[in-house]
């Protein structure tokens, strides 16, 4: 009788391990890890307004990629006002790419190509996540030299704007591209 | 009676139900079972598993000795006092915990022995405190683009001051192997009952309640070698029980 009581008292402990343990290998795709920079599109002439882009993609000095621009994936977009892309995670500053009216390929420029570049300047902290996300990195736009866009060559870009210093989410706009 | 040798013939015959009686008296006595005694002492030992980690993990380095200390027949005070050093490398973090531990607690053994045979199943609880440093070696960026290569940084970054407690609940067994000698293995539950983590990290692994989870729970197993030292003995005596 008495050893069934150990046996009974083990088994109960057990199952009360792996009920209270929480597998925590695997980094929940629902954690905010390193966020992406949020971009709109507004039309110059009415800065109040959203404009779709046509034909965008964005490329990062020195990458043959594009960079997936939506949550789907999406390399070239038209239609939408909204993109997300990476910052870098060991350097404050990052330089891009933006081509409006891009051809299907990425080196096709097509009759309207117009690409511009674009340099982004901000800082970085370090956070801890978890054991199975390790850190994540959140970026602050430097004030006045937070995004740098090329104005030689006709740019597509015709003025931009930091919405949002502090980048530590996807939910809200940081920077602001009018055309 | 007229002469001597009818006198002491007599004499015998009337001596003779004392002498059979007493005969009788002796003959009750080592039917008896004998009295049981039960040795009380101090066991000291150390735990196999965390010794020979010590070879075949190249990333950690330990020692555990265990003790008890028996206070009744079935309760004994138990203790254990260890030190670790572990490097953990996993995918995202490596860091290395070092630093030491104290449990103690008690054994209750819930087992009837035959006579002559000291084994033990038993459950028991500790209660155990923890000081240990860490130092984060390296980490990775965790970032679900991929569009840039991974970034490992090496902060080499140190926290020290760091310490838990916690509540262990045991289930184990310790059979006598060779006279004074024992072996034995316990099963150990822990809760967390105080946690001090570092600033911007975590304590991933704790010196004697081995790595945490999410929540507060943890495991053990320890495989124990031990020798006992008696000092006294007590009589216990035994119930005779008619065949």
């Amino acid at each position: 009788m008495k050893k069934l009581i150990v046996i009974c008292f083990a088994a109960a402990c057990t199952g009360y391990v792996f009920w209270g343990c929480e597998k925590d290998d695997i980094c929940p795709d629902e954690t905010p890890t390193t966020p992406s920079l949020v971009i709109e599109f507004y039309e110059d002439g009415n800065r109040s307004l959203l404009k779709n882009v046509t034909g965008l993609s964005v490329r990062a000095e020195g990458i043959n990629r594009l960079v997936r621009l939506t949550d789907a994936g999406d390399t070239i977009v038209s239609g939408i006002s909204t993109i997300k892309i990476p910052l870098k995670t060991d350097t404050d500053s990052v330089n891009y790419i933006f081509t409006i009216n891009t051809g299907n390929t990425p080196n096709d420029t097509g009759d309207d190509a117009n690409d511009n570049a674009v340099t982004f300047n901000y800082t970085r902290n370090e956070v801890y996540v978890s054991r199975a996300c390790g850190f994540k990195t959140l970026y602050t736009l430097n004030e006045t030299t937070g995004i740098l866009a090329d104005t030689q060559n006709t740019p597509w870009i015709l003025e931009t704007a930091v919405v949002k210093t502090n980048i530590e989410d996807e939910n809200e706009e940081h920077i602001r591209i009018y055309f | 009676m007229k002469n001597i040798s009818g006198y002491i013939f007599n004499f015998c015959f009337l001596a003779l139900p004392f002498v059979m009686y007493a005969q009788q008296q002796q003959a009750a006595d080592t039917l008896a079972l004998p009295v049981a005694t039960e040795s009380y002492g101090i066991r000291v030992g150390t735990d196999l598993n965390r010794l020979a980690r010590n070879f075949y993990d190249k990333d950690y380095r330990g020692f555990e000795a265990t003790g008890d200390y028996r206070l009744t027949k079935k309760l004994y005070a138990a203790a254990e006092i260890g030190t670790e050093k572990k490097t953990v490398d996993d995918a995202q973090l490596n860091f290395t915990t070092s630093g030491s531990y104290i449990k103690f607690g008690a054994d209750y053994n819930m087992h009837e022995n035959w006579p002559g045979l000291r084994n033990m199943i038993y459950l028991g609880f500790r209660y155990s405190i923890s000081t240990f440093s860490q130092t984060l070696n390296s980490y990775q960026i965790y970032d679900n683009t991929g569009y840039f290569g991974e970034t490992v940084i090496y902060p080499n970054r140190e926290y020290s001051g760091l310490s838990a407690q916690w509540l262990e609940v045991i289930a184990g067994v310790k059979a006598e192997v060779l006279p004074n000698v024992y072996m034995g293995f316990s099963l150990r539950l822990h809760s967390l009952t105080s946690n001090k983590k570092p600033d911007g990290f975590d304590n991933l692994f704790i010196p004697g309640f081995n790595r945490t989870y999410d929540g507060n729970v943890g495991t053990s197993f320890n495989y124990t070698v031990s020798y006992f030292i008696p000092f006294y003995k007590k009589t216990q005596p035994q119930v005779t029980k008619p065949k």
